[in-house]
């Protein structure tokens, strides 16, 4: 299941918000009010997202926080939160978190989606149980 | 023939003329208050080339200047065109220069407002552009109600509304916010 891989870090990233509250010191960008963030065909929607900066104006980590809805063309995903972070080339959803592709589909109180290695990790916390549902790819009927 | 008393006289005569020259030509000049007439009533004092700089603690915080400065009357009020401004030690912001076509500069509270073609530019070569901006030096906050245009390496933001907090290192844009981030130029990429 290869996850994101639309989000192409050679593209532009537009983040759109209500407000917008920079940290200087800490490079820290605090996205609040209607959050759409886009880059290549992925799109997130979000209540807030905190974006933090390298020394270059590069994104090393995103942080989002409130309905989070992740939205790629073959896929969707959701959760209360998802961290972005690039040096560990991970996405993790957590609070309910779901990703749908197709009729595929995980869910668990934590996806930990590897995005380089295409692998995927769900975790369910105290009695809650990970559920997934992968449907065989339909054989072609024989004439 | 003439006289040690003639010449005297003649001399004490040409002193006098003299003297008549003297205030004759001082009177062509118009007294201060005949020139301050004919600056606009409500003008004290006007000045070119203001160089202002504000200390403290023996510290440059800013330096204004200005080509033309007017001490209005009412209000402790100078009215600068055009205007430049220089923060120093703005915190993590660095030294920031501002220019803009016109200012006031309330003496009091040190408050500076300025308007038309506002741009602030920083040390990394950011650069920020408005309509107008309101700088309170109690408070060192600049903030402003209309559109901003930030530009910063590989960096593009507009909104509406703006409050920079020199002290905290903070920047709010109130309204409307769009952030583009541009990546890494490809061939840079390429080498890593």
């Amino acid at each position: 299941v290869d996850f994101f891989a639309a989000a192409d870090s050679g593209q532009p990233l537009e983040i759109t918000s209500n407000q917008l509250e920079v940290f200087q010191q800490e490079q820290k960008s605090v996205f609040s009010g209607d959050v759409v963030a886009q880059q290549g065909e992925m799109t997130l929607y979000t209540d807030q997202l905190t974006v933090i900066f390298d020394g270059q104006n590069d994104v090393s980590r995103v942080e989002a926080i409130g309905r989070v809805r992740i939205e790629e063309p073959l896929r969707h995903a959701r959760g209360n939160q998802a961290v972005f972070d690039r040096a560990a080339d991970t996405l993790i959803l957590s609070g309910n978190a779901e990703v749908v592709q197709g009729e595929n589909r995980i869910a668990g109180d934590e996806i930990t989606l590897f995005i380089g290695q295409n692998r995927s990790l769900v975790r369910s916390t105290d009695s809650g149980r990970v559920r997934a549902v992968i449907l065989p790819e339909k054989k072609p009927e024989s004439p | 023939m003439l006289t040690v008393r003639r010449i005297l006289a003649l001399l004490i005569l040409l002193a006098v003329i003299l003297l008549g020259l003297v205030v004759w030509r001082h009177l062509q000049q118009a007294p201060l208050q005949e020139v301050l007439e004919a600056l606009s009533p409500e003008i004290d004092l006007a000045l070119d080339h203001l160089n202002y700089t504000e200390t403290q603690d023996g510290r440059k915080r800013w330096t204004l200047v200005a080509d033309r400065a007017e001490y209005l009357r009412a209000g402790n009020l100078v009215r600068l065109t055009p205007v430049q401004l220089t923060f120093y030690e703005a915190g993590a912001f660095g030294d920031l220069g501002l220019t803009a076509d016109h200012g006031e500069l309330q003496e009091d509270t040190r408050q500076v407002d300025v308007w038309g073609g506002v741009v602030i530019v920083g040390e990394g070569g950011e650069r920020l552009q408005t309509e107008t901006l309101r700088y309170q030096d109690q408070q060192r906050l600049l903030s402003t109600a209309a559109p901003i245009h930030y530009q910063a390496p590989r960096m593009e933001l507009t909104g509406v509304g703006l409050v920079i907090d020199l002290q905290k290192n903070t920047m709010l844009v109130k309204k409307d916010v769009r952030m583009l981030l541009l990546p890494e130029p490809q061939e840079n990429s390429g080498e890593n």
